[in-house]
């Protein structure tokens, strides 16, 4: 079956339903498709205070009123659809639902991260978890990954996470270091991740996180961390082992035990190894823009490391050098729902003004929404964010002025 | 550590990836070609990242022409044969 629509969006998270809501406000009719069965993405996952506005960040709740608000505005979305091929015209192909093509006039791709691996040895025994998946069992389906569970990572995105499992009633023995190895880099560095954590401390969205962080800024100061003596430091009831490192996950058929290391400043492993009882591991090595359907649809793709890695080339109201192809979300660059959901506006209103109609909000003012939303955001995902923002404006200058862009 | 698998669709240890690139594997789609790695259900999704971190010492400039990856090719997931 083929479907004509005006506007196609891939991914229901909060940059895609945002943009889907601001298309349709704007007369156009929209179609907006998932893989997972419920919109919402990532934010179904989420639940914490935001220091800033004293508030609960509720993100389930925020999905269904997205959602509603779409619904009433006519915005169809299809979940448990796969999108699997992209065409030069923009048409969609899908599995999972009755829609077998769809003929989009513009089409935003706002799929998201996926999460980046972290081999160790034994990572892909059963009970070895990403973290983002950790969260999703935890805050979405309520199930426990394990009964005594090591984090290895210490960043806010894992030290979140630990915290809501350590809620929910699972036993977290211990948040440290991911493991060290010619995979890692810089990843397993104590200074690094103290330095990760000082540049957080005013923002952290949760006890854990913020007690960790100011301990960071202040005892713990990146040049501090050279003396640190102490290993183990117990915040809200987890044990955070900044000078501890995974390197090994073992159990026969599923995981039984981890082996922990000491590991310097510098992130070289010392001491001898130890091993502690579990029967789950969560690794938490960062995420990265999912661009294979950007990449398929004939986007050009620039390397940013500031953005998270490979990201599709875009320009400053989130248009592509192709004609009617738009990007919003963590497809641009790894950061906050915040900022995905000031880009979703953007991204519909720029769309709409693509298809020709009118907006209620200006360039100027969508522009300068995203970067409010990046200023006040709880967390930031990519240290250095805006240099990775500033690169990006750059390479869309050089792209247009060798004659690239079709716009 | 030397057996730790890279690629767990395809079963490819880091020890093949290591020698891949000693063989003169210089991206993802050369290592690919000789260890199947990315190869498998997830279509690299997991582990391309892992085998051009050990492929690139030191990582490469920003902006740099990404050459390096393997390009993403229609279905990007496993799909019916009866959707196609």
């Amino acid at each position: 079956m083929n479907d004509a629509c005006d506007v196609a969006v891939v991914g229901a998270g909060p940059a895609g339903l945002v943009a889907a809501i601001e298309a349709a406000r704007a007369g156009l009719s929209v179609t907006v498709v998932d893989e997972f069965p419920w919109p919402g993405g990532r934010l179904l996952g989420q639940l914490y205070t935001d220091p800033r506005s004293h508030g609960r960040w509720d993100g389930r709740k925020i999905s269904r009123q997205l959602a509603q608000e779409a619904g009433e505005l006519g915005v169809r979305i299809l979940g448990g659809a796969t999108v699997w091929a992209v065409g030069r015209d923009l048409s969609l192909e899908l599995s999972g639902v009755p829609v077998g093509t769809l003929r989009p006039q513009a089409l935003l791709l706002a799929t998201g991260a996926a999460e980046r691996a972290l081999p160790v040895p034994g990572w892909t025994k059963p009970g070895v978890v990403c973290v983002g998946a950790a969260q999703t069992f935890t805050n979405v389906h309520h199930v426990a990954i394990g009964r005594r569970v090591l984090v290895a990572g210490i960043d806010p995105l894992a030290l979140s996470v630990a915290m809501e499992m350590h809620h929910a009633g699972v036993d977290v023995a211990g948040v440290v270091l991911p493991p060290v190895s010619t995979t890692s880099g810089a990843l397993a560095s104590p200074e690094r991740a103290v330095a990760r954590l000082a540049d957080v401390a005013d923002l952290a969205p949760n006890g854990l996180l913020r007690a960790a962080a100011r301990l960071a800024a202040g005892k713990l100061s990146p040049l501090a961390v050279s003396a640190l003596r102490f290993d183990l430091v117990r915040v809200g009831g987890v044990s955070i082992g900044f000078r501890t490192a995974l390197v090994a996950v073992e159990g026969d058929g599923r995981v039984e035990s981890a082996t922990l290391r000491s590991v310097a400043p510098d992130g070289t492993l010392v001491g001898p190894e130890r091993r502690i009882e579990v029967d789950a591991v969560c690794i938490s090595a960062g995420l990265y823009p999912l661009t294979d359907l950007a990449e398929i649809a004939g986007c050009p793709m620039v390397e940013v490391e500031e953005l998270g890695g490979l990201v599709p080339l875009h320009g400053p109201g989130l248009e592509t050098p192709l004609e009617r192809l738009f990007v919003a979300g963590n497809l641009t660059g790894i950061e906050g729902a915040k900022v995905a959901i000031a880009q979703g506006r953007q991204a519909g209103c720029s769309i709409a003004r693509s298809l020709g109609r009118a907006t209620l909000v200006s360039p100027e003012d969508a522009a300068r929404a995203v970067s409010d939303a990046r200023t006040s955001s709880p967390f930031r995902f990519q240290p250095r964010i805006a240099a990775g923002r500033a690169a990006m404006a750059e390479l869309w200058q050089q792209a247009i002025a060798r004659g690239d862009q079709s716009a | 550590m030397n057996d730790v698998i890279i690629c767990r669709c395809e079963g490819v240890r880091l020890s093949e990836i290591e020698q891949a690139i000693r063989e003169g594997a210089s991206a993802v789609p050369g290592v690919k070609k000789r260890t199947r790695a990315g190869m498998g259900p997830c279509q690299g999704r997991v582990c391309q990242r892992v085998v051009l971190q050990l492929l690139q010492q030191p990582p490469s400039e920003a902006g740099e022409s990404p050459d390096a990856l393997q390009r993403s090719r229609s279905p990007v997931r496993p799909t019916l044969l009866g959707d196609l």
